[in-house]
């Protein structure tokens, strides 16, 4: 009896191990290692293929990247791109939920398509969106502003446009993500149980009054994932500005990732571009734990 | 029934809407496609006007540049192979881990779990330039190996398993031990065919993601051999001469296999991504 | 307070299903009405239609001598109670009381007022300040009261409330309900698959099948007089037994009803009670005997008696209710059960599945229907 205990209390503690070991130890490889490297490449000073050692650094590293116009241009610019871009994109997408949840004839047609450029690769969507900025009357978007605007708009180069460079990276951008967030929202509406707004209109509320207090509330958590979400993909921003305008014109849609790539890739200033991953991670951990105190509030049950 | 639904707004109002916006949608996409069967020096002129979305003529020339110049097949390869191995073991490693950590009792479970939970919050961009020194050490340039390996153990697909696990219910896995199933053949034969939900929207999050994937690539391969699509396309984007139309072939080309699969698989795309939320 | 009048009202879906079928109903002001069948009969979609909540096909709902088709349901000023309360999970309790009080666009004094008579009327002072999800499940089902009281309205619905709960509650609340109902005095339709509260509760109940009305009638009335074989089957607990018969005068001019193969004498007093009997003679019927008419043949007597055996026992302490089979046939108003015959014994009775018995028929307790189960004939009071 005693043996055959022991034997089995061994069997359990192999099988769960052994069944995590492989996840595991690719993560910790993989994310915790590099994650903690971050850190510790940012206090040295290495940089690839140069002839001095490593050596310690401290905080250095840190000041340097404060001091550079490129990279506090890169700060400026991926929140002005949050900024701009989580509202109206959190916006659009709450809008076309909101219509797209009224069982309407053909709205599964309208759902593809609106969800379809989220599965495009940002890198294609970017090519094509660099010719859609093409300069010039020829140009889809001069052509079509000219349209609008009754031939008030004169073309202009959008990439390379220092003013209109982030603008149009911010509409590329727009029109990729939308559908992601309005897919989730849909189901976050869809979620909310029908018994509710029926007592809300037998109670004498009217169709604003059952959105602002029945939609809006139910919809909060998944409002500010969402927000949440968007706004670190906003700070990640890195495909269309290497696609499209190469950070410029003059760094004028330059990214901190972009940086980032430059400074520890192209240059390689691998400590450096550690110092300014190690800022980036810091900027995410900040977001996430602001949504987890606001959304701790309301984990409701029906 | 829906028939009591309170609409913010009115019916002919929301048509209007999603129509206008549908059309200013699908208008890159369509710009692409026609594009792709138009010959290139008409692309730029026309693109200011109509003519963008309705060739005049159209012909398949683009397709057959596309392979004349570039290696496409070389590139469509890659991007399959680094996928689809990239989603096969990972449906294999962060299943059987999100099992061990929903339904297994062992010690530390708990603390490792929340690192793992709270690993989820580290994009790739955090640790690409440590990771980048990583495997720069290991030799790792230029290989699959460098851009398959250390996307397989993946912490949001584990915790997507993890919290699919909890749900199914206690009785199955009771049954198999009762009649005598180790752990591990409990989940082979009764926990995974009943999982089917959990693994195909892990997988698709995952070959969505992967299939689009380009900076970790650009920084770690140099050699065309090795480098998918989205490498490919932004290569083929700058190489001289400048032709649109086998630009967007090589996009239509590059999109289609991806597009197919969400047609077919909406529902799981759909539901895949809308159940990140419910994380949230 | 108003008075409820459902004229010839229809509901029809766009796919042809009937859910409510050319109802006429009057409820009137100040009552209880109960509205009681089983699931999918259309009640809940009679209440719904009544509140706005869906729209009306056919016919005409009045709420005091109004048509009010046409109303918007906010504006119907009627009060609505949910299977599963629907209360709003994110404001607090205080907030769900306050909610319907704000649509009215009340001054704080007055939502305050109400709020405070309602809460201390259903006991929930001290939840004032939690969320539905911390309440209990009877504690969320008196805020939804709550919530339906505030309003004052002229006439309270509820939608199968207390099926949530367990059953010691819901025998509480199920008193609690009609205490309150009495004292508002407000016209209240109540709508439940539980044939027992339906009795218990309603001052009359509307038993509907299939989107029709089947009958309408006091509790007592309903038991005592079934218009039809259905009604006869779901209001009792169990329900009646029917069987299919003749009625035929033997050679000797004595009158019998059939039994499978055997006879059962009727006696002349059974023939004094049911002046409709001789117009059922040589026709093919359905009888019908509630349980209670079984007893246990002690010994051999000329009183009218029939062989069964028992296919199982259910022994409740004050009763035993004995499941048999027969060989009549029975017939199910909704097919739904194989049970023959269920008999009421008092008292405890030492049977086993499988036993043979012989049942003392009390034929004066018989109920006569027509092969449609139309109702043709009742036992007058003992």
């Amino acid at each position: 009896m005693q043996t055959f205990c022991k034997r089995t209390s061994n069997l359990k503690a192999y099988g769960p191990i052994g069944m995590c070991a492989p996840a595991l130890g690719g993560l910790l490889l993989f994310v915790v290692l590099p994650f903690f490297l971050a850190i510790l490449l940012s206090f040295t000073n290495l940089r690839i293929g140069s002839p001095l050692g490593v050596e310690f650094f401290g905080f250095e590293q840190f000041k340097r990247i404060f001091v550079d116009q490129a990279f506090l241009r890169a700060l400026c610019n991926n929140v002005l791109f949050a900024l701009i871009v989580v509202p109206l994109q959190t916006l659009l997408a709450l809008l076309l939920a909101l219509l797209l949840n009224q069982s309407l004839k053909g709205a599964i047609l309208f759902r593809t398509l609106f969800f379809m450029p989220v599965v495009f690769p940002l890198s294609l969507v970017s090519v094509i969106w660099v010719l859609i900025f093409a300069p010039g009357p020829n140009g889809m978007m001069n052509a079509f502003l000219q349209f609008i605007t009754f031939n008030m708009w004169s073309p202009r180069d959008f990439l390379h446009d220092p003013r209109l460079a982030l603008p149009a990276i911010t509409l590329t951008s727009l029109w990729q993500g939308v559908g992601f967030q309005m897919v989730i929202m849909l189901a976050g509406l869809q979620a909310i149980p029908e018994e509710l707004y029926e007592a809300a209109i037998v109670d004498g509320a009217h169709r604003w009054q059952t959105f602002w207090y029945i939609t809006f509330p139910q919809l909060r958590n998944t409002l500010i994932f969402v927000v949440l979400v968007t706004t670190i993909l906003a700070f990640r921003l890195f495909d269309q500005v290497q696609i499209m305008t190469r950070g410029g014109p003059n760094k004028a849609s330059t990214t901190v990732m972009y940086e980032t790539v430059q400074a520890a890739f192209s240059r390689q200033q691998v400590a450096r571009g550690s110092a300014m991953t190690v800022v980036f991670f810091l900027i995410v951990l900040l977001l996430t734990l602001l949504q987890r105190r606001v959304a701790r509030q309301e984990r409701e049950v029906a | 029934m829906k028939e009591s639904t309170p609409l913010p707004f009115w019916v002919p109002f929301s048509y209007t809407v999603l129509v206008l916006l549908a059309v200013l949608y699908i208008a890159p996409i369509i710009f692409m496609l026609v594009g792709s069967l138009k010959p290139d020096d008409r692309i730029l002129v026309e693109a200011g006007s109509i003519k963008a979305f309705w060739p005049d003529s159209t012909s398949l020339q683009n397709y057959s540049d596309v392979f004349r110049r570039v290696d496409f097949g070389r590139y469509m390869f890659n991007s399959l192979f680094i996928a689809t191995m990239i989603v096969a073991w990972g449906l294999v490693l962060n299943s059987l881990a999100g099992y061990a950590f929903a339904r297994l009792r062992w010690r530390g479970r708990d603390v490792i779990f929340a690192m793992v939970v709270v690993m989820m919050i580290i994009p790739l961009e955090a640790i690409a330039v440590p990771l980048f020194y990583q495997v720069t050490l290991l030799g790792w340039r230029d290989t699959y190996i460098v851009q398959i390996v250390p996307f397989i153990a993946n912490s949001f697909s584990i915790y997507l398993f993890y919290t699919f696990f909890l749900g199914l219910p206690k009785e199955l896995e009771e049954a198999a031990h009762v009649d005598g199933a180790g752990v591990l053949r409990t989940f082979l034969v009764v926990i995974a065919p009943n999982a089917k939900p959990a693994f195909a929207t892990v997988a698709v999050l995952t070959f969505l993601t992967q299939w689009g994937s380009f900076l970790w690539p650009l920084m770690v391969t140099t050699a065309e051999a090795v480098r998918p699509l989205p490498l490919g396309l932004a290569a083929f984007h700058t190489l001289p001469p400048l032709q649109w139309g086998d630009i967007f072939a090589f996009g239509v080309m590059m999109v289609a296999p991806i597009l197919v699969l969400f047609v077919v698989f909406q529902g799981w795309f759909v539901r895949g991504v809308a159940s990140t939320g419910i994380k949230g | 307070m108003a008075s409820v009048a459902f004229q010839q009202v229809s509901k029809i879906y766009p796919d042809g299903t009937r859910a409510v079928a050319d109802l006429n109903l009057k409820i009137d002001d100040g009552q209880l009405m109960v509205l009681v069948g089983p699931s999918g009969c259309g009640k809940s979609t009679a209440l719904r239609l009544l509140a706005g909540l869906e729209d009306i096909t056919e016919g005409e709902i009045l709420v005091d001598g109004r048509v009010i088709n046409e109303t918007r349901p906010q504006e119907r000023n009627i009060a609505m109670v949910f299977q599963n309360y629907a209360l709003y999970p994110h404001m607090t309790i205080r907030g769900n009381l306050e909610f319907p009080l704000k649509m009215m666009k009340l001054s704080k004094h007055q939502m305050d007022a109400r709020v405070r008579e309602a809460a201390s009327l259903l006991g929930l002072t001290e939840l004032m300040d939690r969320r539905p999800r911390e309440l209990s499940g009877g504690q969320r089902q008196r805020v939804a009261m709550g919530r339906a009281i505030v309003r004052n309205p002229v006439v309270f619905l509820m939608d199968e409330p207390l099926s949530n709960l367990d059953a010691k509650l819901r025998i509480q609340i199920r008193s609690d309900i009609a205490a309150l109902q009495k004292r508002m005095g407000t016209t209240t339709i109540y709508v439940t698959h539980d044939q027992l509260e339906a009795m218990t509760l309603g001052d009359r109940v509307a038993v509907l099948r299939k989107g029709k009305l089947q009958q309408v009638a006091s509790p007592q009335e309903l038991y005592d007089n079934p218009s039809n074989t259905f009604v006869a089957t779901f209001i009792g607990n169990p329900g009646m037994n029917i069987f299919e018969s003749t009625l035929r005068h033997r050679a000797d001019g004595k009158l019998c009803m059939d039994f499978g193969q055997e006879s059962l004498p009727m006696d002349a007093s059974v023939l004094k009670q049911h002046k409709q009997v001789k117009s059922c003679v040589d026709k093919p019927l359905l009888v019908g005997f509630r349980p209670e008419a079984f007893s246990l043949q002690e010994g051999s007597t000329e009183c009218s008696h029939i062989q069964v055996t028992v296919t199982s026992v259910e022994p409740l302490g004050h009763e035993t209710l004995v499941y048999c089979d027969i060989p009549a046939k029975a017939s199910n108003a909704d097919r739904k059960t194989t049970i023959k015959l269920v008999a009421r014994l008092t008292g405890h009775k030492a049977i086993k599945p499988g036993d043979s018995l012989k049942l003392k028929v009390a034929m004066r307790q018989v109920y006569l229907f027509d092969e449609n189960g139309k109702q043709r004939g009742t036992p007058l009071s003992p």
